[in-house]
């Protein structure tokens, strides 16, 4: 066994020991789903974040980073934001109203069927939603580390963590999560320090596989290169490309024709299902080690001065070196050659650090530095999504009930906040680190082992912890969201709505069993979704839990007029439309579909901007439809509370 | 249930006296009634300062996506160290959260008795 894999087992096994050791004392309902209330409110604070800080946030922001720049930071921003409003609008109220779960809050002046039901269901889409990027990113970490396969990767962290949850619900659930938000946020800024302390430099060969890729002049490639040309013929001649023959041994190399220049690329080609990577055949009964393999990437090609290496920069000194460097980035071209050849060709792309450091680089937000309106309502939808999105995931929610009363909520939250927000600011390091260090995997569209990789670059024991932690980060969030939607299912559908007489045991064992169905589908969805990007997958979760909860929640809170029968119907209207709405999108027939340029059936991809405002709509109008038994209701309510308090 | 007039059900439902969220009452001290109203005076008073602080942080977030989405140009300057706006703007909106989430525990008044046991 190699070492990073020893250390990587040591810290899973640790985590999950010490987890099970303190988690095995909760045996009743209260105890399985909200660990007693008895958890300090420090240990809950940290808790959030490690039941926030997902794979989306380590993996997927950090990748996005890399890959586009200041793009992925804007995930890190609105994640971040969506917390004022929990910390500042719902968290203490909730705490007040709330037993369990997000659905008896919502329930608690009322006693519905229908909002019990409504807010179930929500749950558990939300949840699943959640889940499919933790269980893709987990696929993807197993990858590198263990070489096994994705699905392989998605069912060991599925058993794993159905295991953790049905053990011992919350109680084992809260120390995963405040171990694993410990644990990334205190390496992660250890890793930034490194990275800060090696600077920057446009030295690209000698770090991990990577090496210093060619830029010659167009009018001298043949002389340097002692090649001759492949005639340009086919699907070749309408490609920015130059096939270039060497004369002594027959390799074939493509060029991509860069205004004056040709850039060296690198080129995978699948013909008659054999693989050859650069020219060679790759043999996928052959040792691992003996393969040929794609050269890593990300490296600068230009430091302001002139100058080859920086040496050790300060925080805000190394944004203003790259700002003023230029960074060799790369993108992929897949087509079919003209004998049905499959081709992908990898080529250098030399980017303006300035242009790096403002949004618009991805797909995601190209439109930004655009003059078109819609790209610019897109990306304002998913701002908002993620402002409000945060407030209303039921796995968030369900923390609430864990501490013991609302000063506690606050001052978790308070240090959930901190933490989050301390370890959001490191991401930006983390994914432009990665971007420069040349440790990027060419082939890896969705980014989302830019972090582990860049890890490596420092050595096989900073990989091997960064990976059990990215590792134990999805144990901590997938294990949350299990809770979540086992209790949706066991507390709220089966003993709240279907009135299903369990006892203590029975309730418990209930939340068991759901919490196995739910880690049966987690899986399922992981395999299936494996090629997107992480932070993508969760910007559809919180679009589909703003528009959802967030009216239902705000509304309950503020408006006395609110009816069961407004929370009801805003809570399915809110979340069929935000739904239906990314199904029908254009980013979804891309990303998910692939089916490449179709407009979709949306007039944008995010639906926030639009599904949230009618979240409050449809309360407001059902609501005041159906006032007097609402109001009748609110005010039995209020008279029984008075006159129990008196 | 008795047949409703949508009209005189928004003129007096959403407008009038049953709807008590009064944006107004949140810089003052009247007007706010937070719906979740078995809380004591110090929830009312926190709940009061909660949204204060979320309608500062809302408007500067506000700003930021606003700027970013019409008025790209402005995020390039570098007005500080020679770091561009977009940097700074960021990296303040997730610094600010946490400085307004830590004046909101020091300024807070906690309940006097424990009393939030759940139903």
């Amino acid at each position: 066994m190699d070492l990073s894999l020893t250390i990587f087992c040591m810290f899973v096994g640790a985590v999950l020991g010490l987890s099970f050791y303190l988690g095995s004392k909760a045996k009743s309902a209260k105890g399985y789903y909200a660990a007693h209330g008895e958890i300090h409110w420090f240990v809950n604070g940290i808790a959030f974040a490690g039941d926030y800080l997902s794979a989306a946030s380590f993996l997927g922001i950090c990748g996005m980073i890399a890959l586009f720049g200041y793009d992925g930071f804007l995930y890190s921003i609105g994640y971040l934001a969506g917390w004022v409003v929990a910390l500042f609008v719902v968290a203490e109220p909730l705490k007040r109203m709330g037993r369990f779960t997000f659905a008896d809050a919502l329930d608690s002046r009322f006693n519905s069927k229908g909002i019990k039901l409504a807010a179930a269901i929500s749950t558990l889409v939300v949840s699943i939603f959640y889940l499919i990027p933790q269980m893709v990113g987990a696929g993807q970490l197993i990858k590198p580390l263990l070489h096994l396969e994705h699905y392989q990767g998605v069912l060991i962290v599925g058993i794993v963590v159905t295991m953790i949850v049905t053990t011992a619900g919350m109680v084992s659930t809260t120390w995963v999560q405040f171990i694993k938000g410990s644990l990334l946020v205190v390496f992660c800024a250890g890793l930034v320090v490194l990275i800060l302390q090696r600077g920057l430099s446009t030295r690209s060969d000698g770090v991990g596989k990577s090496r210093a890729f060619k830029v010659v002049p167009a009018s001298e490639i043949l002389r340097l290169t002692q090649t001759t040309e492949v005639p340009k013929e086919g699907v070749w001649a309408k490609k920015p490309y130059m096939r270039l023959k060497n004369i002594q041994t027959g390799e074939i190399t493509v060029w991509r024709e860069d205004h004056a220049a040709l850039t060296e690329t690198q080129v995978v080609l699948i013909k008659d299902g054999t693989k050859f990577i650069n020219g060679k055949r790759f043999d996928p009964n052959g040792k691992l080690d003996d393969q040929p393999k794609l050269y890593s990437v990300g490296s600068i090609w230009k430091l302001p001065g002139g100058v080859k290496e920086t040496g050790p920069l300060g925080p805000i000194e190394y944004f203003n070196t790259l700002q003023n460097s230029t960074v060799v980035q790369w993108s992929g071209d897949k087509f079919k050659d003209d004998d049905g050849t499959d081709v992908t060709v990898y080529f250098q792309k030399l980017t303006k650090g300035a242009d790096l450091l403002v949004p618009g680089n991805s797909g995601t937000f190209k439109g930004l530095q655009q003059d078109q309106l819609i790209p610019k309502i897109n990306f304002i939808s998913l701002m908002l999504a993620l402002f409000c999105g945060t407030a209303s995931l039921p796995h968030i929610l369900i923390r609430y009930y864990t501490v013991k009363d609302q000063a506690a909520v606050r001052k978790s939250t308070v240090v959930g906040i901190s933490s989050i927000g301390f370890f959001y600011v490191l991401t930006f390091y983390l994914g432009l680190g990665a971007m420069t260090s040349g440790t990027l995997d060419v082939s890896d569209t969705s980014g989302n082992m830019a972090a582990p990789l860049l890890a490596q670059s420092f050595g096989p024991i900073p990989f091997a912890i960064i990976s059990a932690i990215a590792f134990t980060t999805v144990l901590g969030t997938v294990s949350g969201l299990i809770m979540a939607a086992s209790g949706a299912v066991a507390h709220d559908l089966m003993t709240n709505f279907l009135k299903m007489d369990l006892n203590d045991h029975g309730k418990v064992r209930a939340g068991k069993i759901a919490a196995v169905f739910v880690g049966i589908i987690a899986m399922a969805l992981g395999i299936v979704f494996e090629e997107v990007n992480v932070s993508f997958l969760v910007g559809w979760a919180f679009s589909i839990a703003a528009s959802a909860n967030l009216p239902s929640l705000i509304m309950l809170l503020f408006w006395k007029g609110t009816t069961k029968q407004g929370i009801t119907t805003a809570i399915i209207v809110g979340m069929v439309s935000s739904l239906g709405w990314i199904l029908l999108s254009a980013d979804t027939f891309e990303k998910v579909y692939k089916i490449k340029n179709h407009a979709g059936f949306t007039p944008f991809s995010q639906p926030a901007l639009i599904t949230i405002p009618l979240g409050f709509i449809v309360l407001i109008v059902v609501s005041l439809l159906t006032q007097r038994t609402g109001t009748a209701a609110v005010a039995t309510l209020n008279r029984e509370t008075a006159a129990a308090s008196h | 249930m008795k047949p409703c007039n949508v009209y005189e059900l928004i003129k007096g439902g959403l407008f009038g006296q049953r709807f008590r969220m009064r944006v107004g009452g949140i810089f003052g001290h009247s007007g706010l009634t937070i719906m979740s109203d078995l809380g004591s005076v110090n929830d009312q008073s926190n709940a009061r300062l909660g949204l204060l602080l979320f309608v500062f942080y809302l408007l500067i977030y506000a700003a930021f996506m606003g700027l970013n989405a019409f008025y790209p140009q402005v995020m390039r300057s570098t007005p500080f160290g020679g770091v561009n706006l977009a940097v700074l703007y960021g990296f303040g909106l997730i610094i600010g959260a946490v400085l307004l989430a830590l004046i909101y525990m020091v300024i807070c008044k906690s309940e006097p008795e424990p009393r939030s046991e759940g139903k």
